[in-house]
């Protein structure tokens, strides 16, 4: 059963489309990245999947319904992101307690647990957290909810590496035990790509690609070599990404389509794997050469 | 995959519950607002006369000042629990904007009845600390008796005023809330229109106000305010069932 369904949607705020004729499913019981640079329409895409902004064309259909203003969408989705606000008259265990009554399937249990491992006081005000305490105490709502569609957004913003280490563990363990559909947008896919089945990319408002992510780190293979030789092995291909080194050399990033490597490596190319964090960065530059041709 | 089903009437009930634990801060400006009304009411209008060497000083110990600034809470109240901030709040857990609406109207009504029921009983402080203070023996006596049946109909006065106000304040805080610009519309508008009326002598507003002021039938009375506060809601709740939240 697809989970997520949406269509043509486009999102206009004042003259910017945020997103432009996006159209993509997500089945039931998966984990979806959703990567994509800074403004590329990630917050947007699920803000209007939780039902808090509305899309101004197209279809969007959240468990076969229209998201806004939905409650059942409510009820079993959730989304969280480091500007969650709760009450300041309610202290963190109050709120977590007021959580639990609010959707149906939480984990009274578990959050404790998570509540103590993280060692949060009681009596702390959520508005008086650090950054990284914040995103890791809407963390634990995320994962204690266990709605049907859970949505992280940067979860990761302010936790230190072993709380961010934690994070993605315990995501996977309690997923694994409690299967459900997750969608984690992250500009850090290298921390995230060994718990993702399946990557979402958007590029300015568009999809640029959704893929599984064992395709997705097949999709594309690098090659360096003398700049002369891989000028002309590329010369009809779609380079994705090109960057000069030094003695002459260059390095190429090409789609994976039927290349003929093996004649390659005996013309002194090397070729080497693309990892999908690097890629997804390639797909999204403005230019082939990133930040370089500015300075040209 | 299984999904929780809930019902609105349901999820209106866990939301009120909810607000009475998280809007402390509006019974606390509450009662900050009454002492200063308290305080504000033995300030109360006093006015003199002397004739043939004997002078008598008439002071008027009035809870007007304090119902006024109540009635000006539950204005403020209401415009305060509908922006941004509470409302993104309420956005953190399930909610719709039917339900959410619903439950903040439920949480004014309580509001209201709570506000009217320390402004009544705060009329007959202000007349202990008369007795006690200014050493005026004549608030309390036994020719000033209350019947319980003038208590609680006070009450119900009161409540339903602070209900208008709350209601009149919700649909202003709802208006303010669908563009940035009508936060500073809004005021200039109602006060232009106040101005107008004025300047043209129109009493229109007299009426509007002898409207619901001078109704001396009870029945009469409850019909016309509850009427005008649920009207104003339901166009709230229209007005706010596209808004968008948590930018």
């Amino acid at each position: 059963m697809k989970v997520v369904a949406c269509e043509n949607l486009i999102k206009t705020q004042g003259q910017l489309k945020t997103l432009n004729d996006v159209s993509f499913s997500i089945e039931e019981n998966t984990i979806t990245g959703l990567i994509g640079r800074n403004g590329a329409g990630k917050t947007t895409l699920l803000k209007i999947l939780a039902g808090f902004w509305r899309g101004t064309s197209g279809d969007v259909k959240v468990f076969a319904e229209s998201p806004f203003n939905n409650l059942l969408v409510s009820a079993n989705a959730i989304y969280i992101d480091d500007q969650m606000d709760f009450s300041t008259a309610l202290t963190i265990k109050e709120i977590l307690d007021e959580a639990g009554r609010f959707y149906e399937k939480w984990d009274r249990d578990l959050a404790q647990r998570l509540f103590d491992y993280f060692s949060f006081h009681p009596k702390q005000i959520h508005q008086n957290l650090s950054k990284g305490k914040k995103s890791t105490f809407n963390m634990i709502i995320g994962l204690a909810s266990r709605c049907a569609l859970t949505m992280f957004d940067e979860p990761t913003t302010g936790m230190d590496t072993a709380v961010r280490k934690d994070f993605y563990r315990a995501l996977l363990k309690d997923y694994i035990a409690h299967p459900r559909t997750i969608i984690i947008s992250s500009h850090h896919l290298e921390e995230v790509e060994d718990l993702l089945e399946d990557v979402l990319l958007l590029e300015s408002g568009k999809k640029h690609l959704h893929l599984p992510m064992d395709v997705l780190k097949e999709y594309a293979v690098g090659l360096t070599g003398r700049t002369e030789i891989i000028l002309q092995w590329t010369y009809h291909k779609e380079i994705i990404y090109q960057k000069n080194m030094d003695h002459g050399t260059t390095y190429v990033v090409v789609k994976n389509d039927y290349f003929p490597l093996e004649q390659a490596k005996r013309l002194g190319i090397k070729i080497s794997p693309v990892p999908a964090s690097d890629l997804c960065v390639y797909l999204t530059n403005k230019t082939k050469g990133g930040i370089d041709d500015v300075f040209k | 995959m299984s999904l929780s089903e809930i019902s609105l009437g349901n999820l209106v009930k866990k939301q009120f519950f909810y607000k009475l634990n998280a809007y402390t801060g509006v019974f606390s400006s509450m009662v900050l607002i009454q002492v200063i009304a308290i305080f504000f009411s033995f300030g109360a209008v006093s006015s003199g006369s002397g004739r043939f060497g004997v002078q008598i000083n008439v002071d008027y110990h009035s809870a007007d000042t304090l119902i006024i600034f109540t009635m000006l809470w539950a204005f403020i109240n209401a415009v305060t629990i509908i922006t941004k901030k509470y409302r993104d709040d309420d956005f953190a857990f399930v909610t719709n904007r039917v339900s959410n609406n619903v439950s903040n109207m439920l949480f004014l009504v309580a509001a209201s009845f709570i506000g009217g029921v320390t402004a009544i009983l705060s009329t007959f402080l202000i007349r202990v600390i008369s007795y006690f203070v200014l050493r005026d023996h004549s608030v309390i006596g036994y020719d000033v008796m209350y019947s319980v049946q003038e208590i609680f109909s006070g009450l119900l006065v009161v409540f339903l005023y602070l209900l208008l106000f709350c209601a009149l304040g919700y649909l202003a805080g709802t208006i303010s809330q669908l563009h940035k610009s009508f936060v500073v519309l809004l005021p200039v508008v109602v006060m232009g229109c106040l101005i107008m009326i004025v300047i043209y002598g129109s009493e229109v507003l007299l009426h509007v106000i002898e409207f619901y002021s001078k109704e001396t039938n009870t029945l009469l009375f409850v019909g016309k305010t509850v009427i005008t506060s649920f009207l104003l809601f339901a166009g709230a709740i229209i007005l706010s069932n596209r808004l968008e939240v948590r930018k």
